[in-house]
């Protein structure tokens, strides 16, 4: 739609009423506007027409047939009718049609009750039926995969569905097959549907055609209370409600806001929910006593934790330290940097748990440079190391308006991405060659006409070309083999492009840790330093809050050395965690969905929080854990209400309003430079040391939150790693067979996944499964990690992915 | 009978005479002159255009829209257009194209080569009906020669245009036959008719200006640049009548447009089978309305066709005569429409499973009198709300039957059973 | 003297009625021993009633639930599986709860009830010591077998 103002506007009569609309408008949106309703199944507004469901018919002067009014373009003079008995009549016969062949089974279906078939069928249908014959029979439900249930009956072949994957998400999740009375939309072979965003199919079906498999029979609409807040997941903040019904969340949806997701939400943000409802919650304080974890009362374990945080801090504050923050809202944060930084005095405070020591992921403020917005404009996006889907799906979303719109989308992995056949260019290289690649796209540019390397050309021009370029670095680039050099060289292309570089790194409220004092003071440690500080017995007490280091830390001998080596550990927790079950004090927190408060989101966006539900027994939220110790080490944190906290957040961090965007810090133009690529580790010998081990991210994991959501666990599948297919025949590896992966400091067992997805010559294995960890495999400091892979047992039947 | 003596044919003739498969043949008799004229620049694309449009050639694919105004709308200046001939001709009992392809290649591809140097194209899509197995071979065998004459491929006739011809099969499906729905599944997608504007015109082949032809359009074209649109004019102008159902001699027709739906009947097919007497007939495929004895003497050409609500469509008569049952005759062809409904809209996709399930209730001897207000109702619903023309085939007949052949319903209705 | 005639014909005029009556029929019952009989339409205690075949009407749809106007009715719906199908379909009742206290015995959940499940039959000796015994949970309103409550078990809805 055009809204220069200069354009000239087009002026026609619907029902009777003047409405002025932009040149480009249609009919539907034009009545819209005036606030005259025309009924649809098949549009949707963020799709373009499709007038293939021939609900909106109009009537328009001068024109014989009924107009779709979704694709009919308004134009000047034209005088519409909606409520013409001509348009009656036909509404009524589309609402038949419609009707003849879905079940009418509304008691038993989830839609029934916020089903637009429902509302349209009470207020344009013809109240009665005709049709005698025999319905359309499919078999039903059926199920595609763990979250989605697909009813055909129900279908009326809207096609939004389909068009979703084809248009907004861009992964062809649904598509239609066979054609006319036997059309139905399916996925390839009814296999499990294979999307990131395939909840919003539920959401935009017009009937109950598709509803989710977690969902199914668990509520009415009118049994749900919907809550508005903010998913805290990835870090994109995107807004949702949270249907609560009996104290329980039973379904998460996504809440429109422009700004951030718009109307869309990905999976995990859908199905990740059902963790809060664990009947695993810890419900009471725990304290070892002769070394085991019995439960005790809020005051005898608070007196404890203050008892020994206050001999440390009399013995000198440096011996405490705080790790953690990704799982606390701002407020708790504050609130936390305020009991270890002005009460307790420790500058040891951070909340880069998963960063390893000499990495870029500590050289950086986290988080993205610019608006989404504004990237839903870009021309060129550039990711290094990030994959985006499998991070920040709400992040793709922006990309794929824009890449539909001409952007180009270049991409630099060791992995080949979901979205790669949406990119101009894709590189896929050994991990330990990002660096290198990376600096070769930087030198190629900055050489401008020489010519680019075989293989860059297409990158070169496109960024060459670009106006509003966007790179976006990832974690494992950050982390990864010479992350810093990685870092190094996205900043020149993104110099000599005058474009913007994001760094995508943080997840759930990182930013908002990093924002509210949750980052080494004057003279503090970072993140890998305090463990290191740990295990060498310079620690007194190591104080954990909204973080599990166990699960987190990149090097799990690290982490064990660190609880080794001090001599007091307090854990807040919702779950008997990896980290819990080390602690000498564990203080039962709130998950962040039981909160009141704000969090910051990868934009550096301040975002509302809201109670959905009530914690389980005893529990509380950390802010009230943190006010409680201060009080007892004689500070009183007097914050009354929600508003008067925020008041604090606003004066602590000036710019800070809600809903707004705050910039993060900007990337130093001069970073550490180039750090070689190190030389491969010392690993096991055998036949296959020239593997190297690299971590992924996935979306859906088996952690100690996704893990106890039945959808997410079911998407993440069993743990497994990804092995090129050369590398699996020279080795012996069947696909789907068990496989050994050993470093000289430990072993996993897992399946293998034989797949040209990642580069050869390395291993891929995704983090987030906590039953089986990249991290036992390695030891700090890393650069390169050899891997030796010995297949176990040959695949079982089927087995294979 | 009477004595008839058929008027010489200037089309058909082409593929009616034998050999005309063959290059040399073809070239001897005169053809490819005026496809060399138009690439060596002897007549301008101005001036085909203008003998297109004074020929007042209309296309024969269904709709007759005036083929000179069409491909007057093809944009000069863009960078890339393409050439589309609609072979898909899968209007039941329409087999004027096939004749054509077979008969003639060359002619067609005399046409295809003038409308791809008049619109500026150098790829031009010939779109044939997956069941054309013959007529495939037969015209890629007729491109192979063409292209080592020359003809076709990189500068035609010694010129410095390229123009090159692709034959791509479809999936079978009729929907392709509606050319936004043949330009999806060209360009490898479901054949779904696409929202108009934009018109293939402007946005058709990969989103590029399009000329879109129907087979025997195209042939048309040499003809009239050869003849002059005066002379060609004087022929009727000709159009091609695929005569089929209860006549002695069904087969292609060239006869001048507005030829009496009798004489087509019972001078040119040969009349009925001795003893029987007409019932109906179908213009126009079994997409136009059915005309009944009453119109045996109506011109058939477009607008007095259209006047009467019906159409000349693909010119394809089917004669009805007083064996025929209409009921069945008309749940068959709705069940025709139902099984090759594409199922994006509505309307058809319900409209024609619900109205042949209650035409197979009433020939089952299970109809109820009110059935016949309900067809009507059927039929009423379906009337100008389908995206396109497929699902607006239906109506008409079911309409026209209901009205003049109410009784044979209402005879099922009372208790006959099929066949009487 | 005539004051003493005025009351004792007052006496016997009073005497009179009363001897009237007890000829007339009785109109009071002797409750509990004998239970007065109710109308056919009577609405009292629900029923939760089955197919004949043994499976439940209720499909755990909660229209009555939001039709309720005393809020009474709690519905917790769960779906069927080939090895364990309690109703016809997809889904069925897992908990179903009627508060009686609360319950104003309008009828409003027969009518909006799909399925015909819900019935309200005709005993009205509802009471208990407890409130929480007030709470009638499915076991308690399920009938016992096919037709128990009245309801014929052979009717579609």
């Amino acid at each position: 739609m055009a809204t220069d103002p200069a354009v000239r506007t087009v002026t026609l009569t619907i029902d009777g009423r003047a409405v002025t609309v932009p040149p480009g408008t249609t009919v539907y949106q034009a009545a819209r506007a005036a606030g005259i309703e025309i009924p649809i199944f098949c549009y949707h507004d963020r799709m373009p027409p499709l007038g293939a469901c021939r609900m909106c018919l109009v009537k328009v002067d001068r024109m014989g047939k009924l107009q779709t009014s979704c694709t009919l373009p308004a134009a000047d003079g034209m005088v519409v009718s909606t409520t013409d008995p001509e348009v009656v009549a036909g509404q009524e016969a589309i609402l038949e049609f419609l009707l003849i062949n879905h079940p009418l089974d509304c008691p038993i279906c989830d839609k029934g009750g916020e089903c637009p078939l429902q509302d349209q069928t009470f207020r344009w249908g013809p109240g009665r039926s005709r049709f005698v014959e025999a319905k359309r029979d499919f078999a039903k439900p059926v199920s595609l995969g763990p979250v989605l249930t697909l009813d055909r009956e129900r279908c009326i072949l809207c096609w939004r569905c389909v068009r979703f994957g084809e248009i907004i998400a861009g992964d062809d999740a649904l598509k239609g097959f066979e054609r006319g009375f036997t059309s139905e939309i399916n996925t390839p072979f009814t296999l499990p549907v294979e999307s990131k965003f395939i909840g919003n199919t539920i959401a935009i079906c017009p009937v109950g055609a598709l509803t989710s498999r977690t969902y199914r029979f668990r509520a009415r609409p009118w049994d749900n209370e919907p809550v508005p807040s903010t998913c805290t997941h990835c870090g994109l903040g995107c807004a949702v409600w949270f249907d609560v019904r009996g104290g329980e969340i039973v379904r998460t949806r996504a809440r429109e806001a422009p700004a951030v997701n718009d109307i869309w939400l990905c999976d995990l943000g859908f199905f990740g929910h059902d963790y809060v409802a664990s009947g695993e919650r810890l419900t009471a304080p725990l304290v070892r006593r002769d070394g085991r974890l019995t439960q005790a009362s809020w005051e005898e374990a608070l007196d404890l934790v203050a008892s020994r945080l206050r001999a440390a801090r009399d013995r000198a504050p440096g011996r405490v330290a705080f790790l953690g923050g990704r799982r606390l809202s701002n407020e708790d944060a504050l609130v936390a940097a305020r009991l270890f930084g002005e009460v307790i005095g420790t500058p040891h405070r951070d909340h880069r748990v998963d960063a390893p020591p000499g990495g870029a992921s500590l050289e950086v403020a986290w988080g993205l440079r610019a608006p989404l917005e504004e990237i839903a404009r870009g021309d060129v996006f550039l990711l290094v190391g990030c994959d985006v889907t499998e991070e920040y799906p709400i992040l793709w979303l922006r990309m794929k308006a824009a890449v539909d719109r001409g952007a180009a989308l270049l991409l630099l992995h060791a992995r080949r991405l979901e979205v790669r056949r949406h990119a101009r260019w894709e590189r896929l290289v050994r991990a330990d060659r990002l660096a290198a690649e990376t600096g070769a796209l930087a030198d190629a540019l900055e050489r401008g006409a020489a010519g680019p390397p075989p293989g860059l050309e297409a990158a070169v021009a496109a960024i060459a070309a670009g106006r509003r370029v966007h790179v976006v670095v990832g974690r494992f680039a950050l982390d990864g083999p010479g992350g810093s050099a990685v870092l190094a060289a996205a900043v020149r292309i993104a110099e000599h492009s005058g474009g913007v570089l994001h760094v995508a790194r943080g997840k759930g409220n990182d930013i908002g840790a990093q924002r509210f004092g949750l980052l080494p003071g004057a003279g503090g440690w970072p993140a890998p330093e305090i463990l290191r500080r740990a295990a060498a017995g310079d620690l007194d007490v190591l104080y954990v809050a909204g973080s599990d280091p166990a699960t987190a830390v990149t090097d799990r001998s690290a982490w064990d050395a660190a609880r080794r080596g001090v001599g007091f550990l307090v854990v807040h927790e919702a779950f008997l965690s990896a980290t819990a079950e080390a602690a000498d004090v564990v203080l039962p927190s709130l998950v962040l969905p039981e909160k009141d408060g704000t969090v910051t989101n990868l934009e550096g966006r301040t975002l509302p929080l809201r109670a959905a539900v009530r914690g389980p027994g005893a529990a509380r939220g950390d802010r009230e854990i943190f006010s409680l110790i201060a009080a007892r080490l004689g500070a009183l944190f007097t914050y009354g209400t929600g508003d008067e906290l925020f008041e604090a957040l606003r004066a602590a961090t000036p710019g800070v309003e809600a809903g707004a965007i705050l910039p993060v810090a900007p990337v130093p133009a001069r970073l550490a430079g180039d750090v070689p690529a190190g030389a491969v580790a010392a690993g096991a010998g055998g036949g296959s040391a020239e593997l190297i081990l690299a971590t992924i991210d996935h979306l859906f994991t088996q952690g100690a939150t996704t893990g106890r959501c039945r959808g997410i666990t079911a998407l993440a599948g069993a743990p497994h790693c990804l092995i090129h297919p050369d590398d699996a025949a020279r080795l012996g590896v069947e696909p789907g067979a068990l496989v050994e992966l050993a470093t000289g400091h430990g072993a996993v067992v897992l399946q293998a996944r034989v797949t040209d997805v990642t580069a050869p010559g390395q291993v891929l294995l995704p983090r987030g499964f906590d039953a089986v960890s990249a991290y036992a495999l390695v030891r700090w400091p890393h650069a390169v990690v050899a891997v030796t892979v010995r297949p176990l047992v040959a695949a079982a039947a089927g087995g294979a992915p | 009978m009477t004595t008839f003596a058929m008027p010489e044919s200037i089309v058909l003739r082409w593929a009616q005479t034998p050999g005309m498969t063959e290059l040399e043949p073809y070239r001897r008799a005169g053809g490819y002159e005026a496809a060399r004229r138009v690439a060596a620049g002897e007549l301008a694309p101005e001036a085909v255009i203008e003998a297109l449009v004074a020929s007042g050639l209309r296309g024969k694919g269904g709709a007759g829209f005036p083929t000179g105004q069409k491909w007057k709308f093809i944009p000069r200046q863009a960078p890339v257009t393409y050439v589309v001939v609609n072979g898909d001709e899968g209007e039941p009992c329409t087999f004027k194209d096939r004749t054509l392809l077979e008969g003639a290649p060359h002619l067609l591809i005399e046409g295809v080569l003038i409308a791809a140097l008049t619109v500026g194209a150098r790829k031009a899509y010939v779109y044939l009906r997956r069941e054309f197995y013959r007529a495939r071979r037969t015209l890629e065998a007729a491109l192979e020669q063409a292209r080592a004459a020359g003809l076709v491929g990189r500068g035609v006739f010694g010129s410095a245009r390229d123009v090159e011809i692709v034959v791509h099969s479809g999936a079978g499906a009729y929907i392709a036959g509606e050319e936004t729905a043949l330009l999806e599944s060209l360009e490898g997608r479901r054949a779904l008719p696409r929202l108009r504007p934009p018109f293939p015109a402007q946005a058709g082949l990969y989103q590029r200006p399009t000329l879109l032809n129907n087979v025997e359009t195209l042939c048309h074209v040499p003809v009239i640049l050869t003849l002059g649109p005066e002379r060609y004019k004087d022929y009727g102008p000709p159009a091609l009548f695929s005569v089929s159902g209860h006549v002695v001699r069904p087969g292609v027709y060239e006869a001048p447009l507005g030829v009496k739906l009798r004489s087509l009947i019972f001078d040119y097919a040969g009349g009925l089978r001795p003893g029987r007497r007409f019932k109906a007939a179908f213009p126009g495929g079994s997409s136009s309305m059915p005309l009944v004895a009453d119109h045996l003497d109506v011109p058939m050409d477009y607008d007095s066709l259209r006047v009467l609500g019906s159409m000349l469509g693909s010119a394809a008569v089917i004669v009805i005569d007083d064996s025929a049952d209409m009921v069945e005759i008309i749940a068959r062809t709705v069940e025709f429409y139902r099984e090759e409904s594409c199922g994006k809209c509505t309307p058809c996709r319900e409209g024609t499973i619900w109205a042949t399930q209650v035409l197979e209730r009433i020939l089952h001897g299970r109809g109820r009198p009110e059935d016949l207000a309900l067809l009507e109702g059927i039929a009423r619903g379906m009337t100008g709300t389908c995206f396109c023309p497929l699902g607006e085939s239906v109506p008409p007949s079911l309409v026209a039957s209901l009205r003049h052949f109410r009784d044979e319903y209402e005879r099922y209705i009372a208790g006959a059973t099929r066949g009487h | 003297m005539a004051a003493v005639f005025r009351q004792t014909v007052a006496m016997l005029r009073g005497l009179l009625i009363t001897g009237r009556y007890l000829f007339r029929r009785r109109v009071t019952a002797p409750y509990p021993d004998v239970k007065p009989p109710v109308a056919a339409r009577f609405k009292g205690r629900h029923w939760l009633t089955l197919y004949a075949d043994g499976l439940e009407r209720c499909v755990g749809c909660e229209l009555c639930v939001i039709v309720c106007p005393s809020q009474a009715i709690y519905v917790k719906a769960a779906e069927n599986t080939p090895e364990r199908q309690v109703s016809k379909g997809e889904r069925h009742a897992e908990e179903f709860q009627i508060n009686m206290l609360r319950c104003i015995f309008c009828g409003f959940c027969e009518e909006a009830c799909p399925t015909g499940a819900i019935v309200l039959g005709h005993d009205y000796e509802l009471a208990g010591y407890t409130r929480a015994s007030m709470i009638y949970t499915k076991g308690m309103l399920t009938e016992p077998y096919p037709g128990a409550s009245g309801r014929d078990p052979g009717r579609e809805v």
